[in-house]
């Protein structure tokens, strides 16, 4: 667990936004260019968008960089110590990613069998062993919901390995 | 008139087995994601928006309007309960509902919730069907360039009102209008593909909604509710507790009215929302009452005020949503998304183009707040459940759902990653205090302003001062700019 100053994040957010906007700006100059009369081209929007954001988000970093610059701001807009839990996060993405990964390979059932399994069994609060057999048995007949809902009812064509995709 | 005309049919045509039960679903799933404490509308329909891929329109917009309804009054269950609104727009019942509550009437407070949210649900669908129309009336004078600027001023509503800082408002609807603008332009150019095929077709709105609003609550109930202790089931109802009696009808229903007036008022204003409904209605009701003094004691005017002004935002933000094709907030901006993805364009021609499907969106809510009427009535005790449920499991079944449900739109993993990434962004936006639906608002509208603007500087040839100098254009845009300068002199 990481604990950041909230301002600290509005500032970051703030400044890496602002260059990737300016970016953006640049990379408008290689949008088509109008072929109809009238049409102001592809690049016309994006760029009044950008100019908006670019706008508000100087608006946010000096905010965030001025001391007393009070405009836009909220009074109850506080700053305050925020915890961000990047380990867990991280975890998540990675299972996530494995689970999309290897769906062709290994298939829905054991895939969404296992995911469930390994994120509800240090969640469960309980002496491992039952924790085991409980996580188990939970993500088996959560699996079967999964595959009746998408599967069967909604249809939805997710490599299977050994559940059939139609009942009938 | 046609419409009214029609609704009678309407109403006994969704009576079939297949709408029933879509019907039925949508208003238990609605109830049981709404009163899980974060889980807002937007929040709910979001989770479940991967439910539509192969619905037909009808259903799949019954199905959507069905689960905002019905989670609108799930919010009150955990606020009158446990004290922990299910979303900001319940907050203000925990003043009432949570008191009676605790002085041994739980299911009188739950139920005073229901009957209340389903009549202000009613009768917010009558005027709805009403002032729509007259709206899309109205709306079908306007030319591209006035829809342009009816867009800008949804926008300049959405950016000073959602959040307490008008630039963290005005930052995350920019962002949103940007994604909006990636992959192909509407005449075949490319914008910031950089490349990727994945881009080419522009970012889904699924991924936008899914990776917004339900991510980000994934991570929360998964990683901020990691060290949350044991939760005690409780049995919270007593046999002493006699719920809602018949008599109270007669009391409440000056509350009703009023409440039920103010909420689809406030709805109908883009940004406004269920929290400002609800807080206005308790406040106003609080003065207008004869029990005045007696609100925040656990008085049933206390609950009824803020639930019935809450469901009728729901139809109440359906009047711009449909009428003008501007979402009054984030539930109405994934309707329209599904509505755009269905292949019907929402504004003032649908009520020309598909009197068949406004008449059906009509009937179903309707038949909506009957069933949740009848649900919501008869499994009180299955729902107060759902307030002891984990937070920490819950979570694991949300990002299961979130994966399945995202890879499920067109079996493309590059879809989950995006929607991985964007749910990171927004669970440190949550975190900061930059307003997710903003992001989700300026998606939708972008590509409706873009068609207007290009749509009105192609018939005026390129000139962009004819088009905004139109005296109707010209009056929205001021009040636009009004709204923005009210913002940023009120210091909320």
């Amino acid at each position: 667990m990481i604990k950041i100053n909230s301002k600290k994040i509005v500032l970051f957010i703030s400044l890496f936004f602002l260059i990737f906007l300016i970016f953006l700006f640049y990379e408008t100059t290689n949008m088509s260019k109008s072929i109809l009369p009238g049409y102001p081209g592809d690049a016309f929007f994006p760029r009044l968008i950008l100019i908006f954001s670019i706008f508000w988000t100087s608006i946010l970093l000096i905010q965030n960089l001025v001391k007393n610059f009070l405009l836009f701001k909220s009074v109850e807009d506080k700053e305050t110590d925020i915890e961000i839990y990047f380990k867990d996060i991280a975890f998540l993405f990675f299972i996530s990613i494995i689970y999309i990964l290897f769906l062709d390979f290994i298939g829905f059932e054991i895939l969404t069998f296992s995911f469930l399994f390994v994120l509800l069994v240090n969640r469960l609060d309980l002496n491992l062993g039952k924790s085991i057999f409980y996580s188990s048995l939970i993500s088996f007949i959560s699996m079967i919901i999964f595959w009746f809902v998408f599967i069967i009812f909604l249809k939805i064509p997710f490599s299977l390995k050994f559940l059939p995709f139609l009942l009938y | 008139m046609e419409i009214l005309l029609n609704l009678p049919n309407f109403i006994l045509n969704l009576f079939t087995f297949t709408t029933v039960l879509i019907i039925l679903s949508g208003v238990f799933l609605g109830i049981l994601l709404g009163a899980l404490p974060g889980f807002g509308s937007a929040q709910s329909l979001a989770i479940l928006f991967p439910l539509t891929f192969v619905m037909s329109t009808s259903d799949s917009l019954i199905f959507l309007l069905a689960v905002y309804s019905a989670a609108e009054y799930g919010g009150s269950i955990p606020a009158i309960l446990i004290k922990t609104p299910g979303t900001p727009a319940n907050a203000i019942s925990i003043l009432d509902g949570y008191t009676m509550a605790q002085k041994g009437e739980p299911k009188r407070a739950l139920q005073v919730s229901l009957i209340s949210g389903v009549f202000g649900g009613l009768t917010s669908t009558l005027i709805f069907i009403v002032s729509g129309t007259t709206l899309a009336y109205f709306g079908l004078k306007f030319g591209p360039g006035e829809m342009f600027a009816l867009g800008i001023f949804g926008l300049s509503i959405i950016g000073t009102f959602f959040g307490k800082n008008i630039a963290k408002g005005f930052f995350a609807t920019g962002l949103g209008l940007l994604l909006a603008t990636v992959g192909t332009s509407g005449f075949g150019g490319m914008r910031f593909v950089f490349d990727q095929a994945y881009l080419m077709d522009g970012i889904p709105l699924v991924v936008i909604v899914i990776g917004l609003l339900a991510c980000p609550e994934a991570f929360k109930l998964l990683v901020d509710s990691k060290n949350e202790k044991k939760v005690d089931k409780k049995n919270f109802f007593q046999k002493l507790d006699k719920g809602f009696r018949l008599s109270f009808i007669k009391r409440l229903i000056p509350t009703w009215i009023r409440c039920s007036l103010l909420g689809t008022l406030i709805g109908a204003i883009p940004g406004a929302g269920a929290a400002i409904g609800s807080m206005i209605a308790y406040t106003q009701e609080r003065k207008w009452s004869k029990l005045s003094d007696k609100f925040g004691t656990g008085i049933d005017e206390g609950i009824a005020a803020p639930e019935t002004a809450n469901n009728s935002v729901v139809a109440g933000t359906l009047i711009p949503t449909l009428a003008l094709g501007i979402p009054g907030s984030g539930a109405a901006a994934i309707l329209i998304g599904l509505m755009i993805s269905k292949g019907v364009v929402p504004g003032p021609f649908l009520f020309v183009d598909e009197k068949n499907l406004i008449s059906l969106i009509f009937g179903g809510l309707i038949v909506t707040n009957l069933f949740l009427l009848c649900i919501g009535f008869f499994a009180t005790n299955l729902f107060a459940k759902v307030t002891s449920i984990s937070k920490k499991r819950l979570g694991c079944f949300v990002m299961i759902l979130i994966i399945i449900g995202t890879y499920s739109y067109s079996n493309y993993g590059a879809h989950v990653l995006m929607a991985l990434i964007l749910g990171f962004l927004g669970y440190i936006f949550m975190k900061v205090n930059i307003p997710p639906i903003p992001i989700v608002l300026g998606f939708v509208m972008s590509p409706i302003i873009e068609q207007n603007l290009n749509r009105a500087l192609t018939i005026h040839n390129g000139d962009l001062t004819i088009v905004l100098f139109r005296p109707i254009t010209l009056t929205i845009l001021f009040l636009a700019f009004l709204t923005i300068l009210y913002g940023v002199t009120t210091r909320r």
